[in-house]
C-alpha cells in the first residue's frame, strides 16, 4: 500500500505544480525578447490605479481600481492579478483583450496595518507558473489602526487636571525664601 | 453687594467667577466664542454657496472642520491664560491682589480654572456647531462614533495648552511677551522641534502638539488636506502627555509665582 500511495502523492504534487492555476513567483524573470514572452503583452499598459478611499483602517475591505489597455494590433491573452508588497493576492484572472481594447480592473483586499505598495500586474504562464511581466502604477497606501473610541481615558485626564487645580486651591503655599 | 469668602474653597470659587467676568468684560470671551461659531459655519456655508458638494463621508467632513479647532484652542489658551499671571505684574495689580488675605496658590488655581473653563466653553460651542452641521448635512444617524472622544481630547489638549501658557505667564512680567510666547510656542516652536525630531526619525513623544492629530483621527478620518506621517501618535500616550503638561504646568507656575513674590 505504501508504494502506490507515494506514487499517488508525487503525481498529485506534480499535477498541482504543473496546473496553470498555481501561482509561483520564484522563477526567472521573463523579459521581452525571450522566445516565450508573448509579444502582445509588451503593448499592454495598466493606468489609473486608484484605491477606494484615502483613509484606510485595519480590516477595511479596500477596492483597487485600474484600467488595462491593449495598444497592439492583435488581441492579447494573458492574466492579471492584484499585488500587495510584491505578493500576488487572489487568483489570477485570465483575459483576452482585442486590439485597441480596454478592460476595467477591480480587486478587493482586506487591509492590514502599515504602509503597503499595491497595484496590478500582468502575468503569463510558463511551465505552469505565473510569471509577472507587466506592472501597473504602484499605490503607496497607509493602513491606519482602528480609531480608539474611548471616553474614559481622556475623561480621567480631565478629572485629574481639575482635581489638581481644586487641591492646589486649598493647600497652603510652600515656604520659599527668595535669595537676596 | 458685599461678598465674604473666608475659606480657601470659597475664595477659589469667587476667584474663578471674578476671572470669568474679567474675560467677559474685556470681550475676549466674546471674540473667542464668535470665532468658534464663525469658523465651522464658514466650512458649511461657503462651499455650498459656491456650488460644491459636502464630502461623501460625514467623518471626513467633521475631520476637515475639527482640524481647525486646534488653532482655536491655541488662540484661546493664549487669550485666556497667556497673561493670567504676568498681567497682574504688568498692570501692577499684584500689589493689591497679593496683599489680600488669601493664598497665592488659591489665586493661581482660580485663574487656571477660569482660563480652562473659558477655553472649554469655546471648544464646546465649536463642537456644538459642527454637530449641528453634521446633523443637517448627513443626518443624526451618520454622526461619527468618535465625536465624544474627539471633544474630550480637544478639552484635554486645551488644558495642556493652558498649563504651558501658565508657565510662561508665571516667569515673565509682560503680558504681551507671555501671550506671544504661548502663541508662538504652540504654533511654531514646538511643531518645528517635533519636525526636526521626526526628520531624525525620532518620535517626539514629549511634544504636546505632536498628538494634535488624535483629535481628528478618532473621528475615523484625517482631514482631506492632511497626510500620513512617519509615526502614528499613540492615544494613551497622548492623553498622559496632555494631562502631565496641564498638571505640571499648573504646579510649576504656582511654585514660580510663590518664589517670585516671596518676602
Amino acid at each position: 500500500m505504501r508504494g502506490p500511495s507515494l506514487v499517488a502523492i508525487v503525481l498529485l504534487w506534480g499535477l498541482v505544480l504543473c496546473s496553470p492555476g498555481s501561482v509561483a513567483q520564484g522563477g526567472p524573470p521573463l523579459l521581452p525578447g525571450d522566445p516565450e514572452f508573448p509579444i502582445g503583452v509588451a503593448f499592454l499598459s495598466i493606468d489609473n490605479t486608484t484605491a477606494s478611499s484615502t483613509y484606510i483602517e485595519v480590516g477595511e475591505e479596500v477596492t483597487l481600481l485600474g484600467s488595462l489597455h491593449n495598444a497592439w494590433n492583435a488581441s492579447v491573452n494573458a492574466s492579471w492579478s492584484f499585488n500587495v508588497d510584491g505578493q500576488l493576492v487572489g487568483t489570477p484572472v485570465p483575459f483576452d483583450l482585442p486590439a485597441g481594447g480596454s478592460l476595467p480592473l477591480q480587486a478587493t483586499w482586506v487591509a492590514i496595518e502599515g504602509e503597503h505598495q499595491v497595484g496590478f500586474v500582468i502575468l503569463v504562464v510558463r511551465q505552469g507558473e505565473y510569471i509577472p511581466v507587466t506592472y501597473g502604477t504602484w499605490q503607496l497606501i497607509t493602513v491606519h489602526p482602528a480609531p480608539t473610541i474611548d471616553l474614559a481615558t481622556p475623561l480621567l485626564g480631565i478629572i485629574a487636571v481639575v482635581a489638581a487645580a481644586a487641591l492646589l486651591a486649598i493647600v497652603p503655599d510652600p515656604r520659599l525664601r527668595r535669595r537676596r | 453687594m458685599k461678598v465674604v469668602a473666608t475659606t480657601p474653597l470659597q475664595q477659589f470659587v469667587l476667584g474663578v467667577r471674578f476671572e470669568l467676568e474679567k474675560h467677559l468684560r474685556r470681550q475676549r470671551l466674546l471674540w473667542a466664542l464668535l470665532l468658534a461659531t464663525v469658523i465651522p459655519a464658514l466650512f458649511y456655508v461657503v462651499p455650498r454657496a459656491l456650488g460644491s458638494d459636502l464630502p461623501a463621508d460625514a467623518e471626513v467632513a467633521a475631520a476637515n472642520i475639527v482640524g481647525f479647532s486646534i488653532l482655536l484652542i491655541i488662540t484661546s489658551a493664549a487669550f485666556f491664560a497667556g497673561d493670567a499671571l504676568s498681567g497682574e505684574l504688568d498692570k501692577r495689580t499684584y500689589l493689591t491682589l497679593y496683599l489680600l488675605p488669601q493664598r497665592r496658590s488659591t489665586v493661581v488655581a482660580s485663574k487656571f480654572v477660569a482660563a480652562l473653563l473659558a477655553t472649554w466653553m469655546v471648544v464646546a460651542i465649536f463642537y456644538g456647531i459642527v454637530t449641528l452641521e453634521g446633523i443637517a448635512g448627513y443626518g443624526i444617524d451618520h454622526l461619527p462614533a468618535g465625536a465624544g472622544t474627539s471633544l474630550l481630547l480637544a478639552m484635554l489638549f486645551g488644558a495642556s495648552c493652558v498649563g504651558l501658557a501658565f508657565v510662561f505667564s508665571s516667569f515673565t512680567s509682560s503680558s504681551v511677551i507671555s501671550s506671544l510666547l504661548t502663541f508662538f510656542s504652540l504654533l511654531l516652536i514646538i511643531p518645528i522641534l517635533s519636525f526636526v525630531a521626526l526628520a531624525a526619525k525620532n518620535e517626539p513623544t514629549w511634544a504636546l502638539t505632536y498628538y494634535e492629530d488624535l483629535i481628528t483621527t478618532v473621528l475615523g478620518a484625517t482631514p482631506s488636506f492632511g497626510g500620513p506621517g512617519l509615526f502614528t501618535p499613540e492615544f494613551g500616550m497622548g492623553v498622559r502627555v496632555w494631562s502631565l503638561y496641564a498638571i505640571v504646568g499648573l504646579l510649576l507656575s504656582r511654585l514660580i509665582i510663590v518664589w517670585r513674590h516671596a518676602e
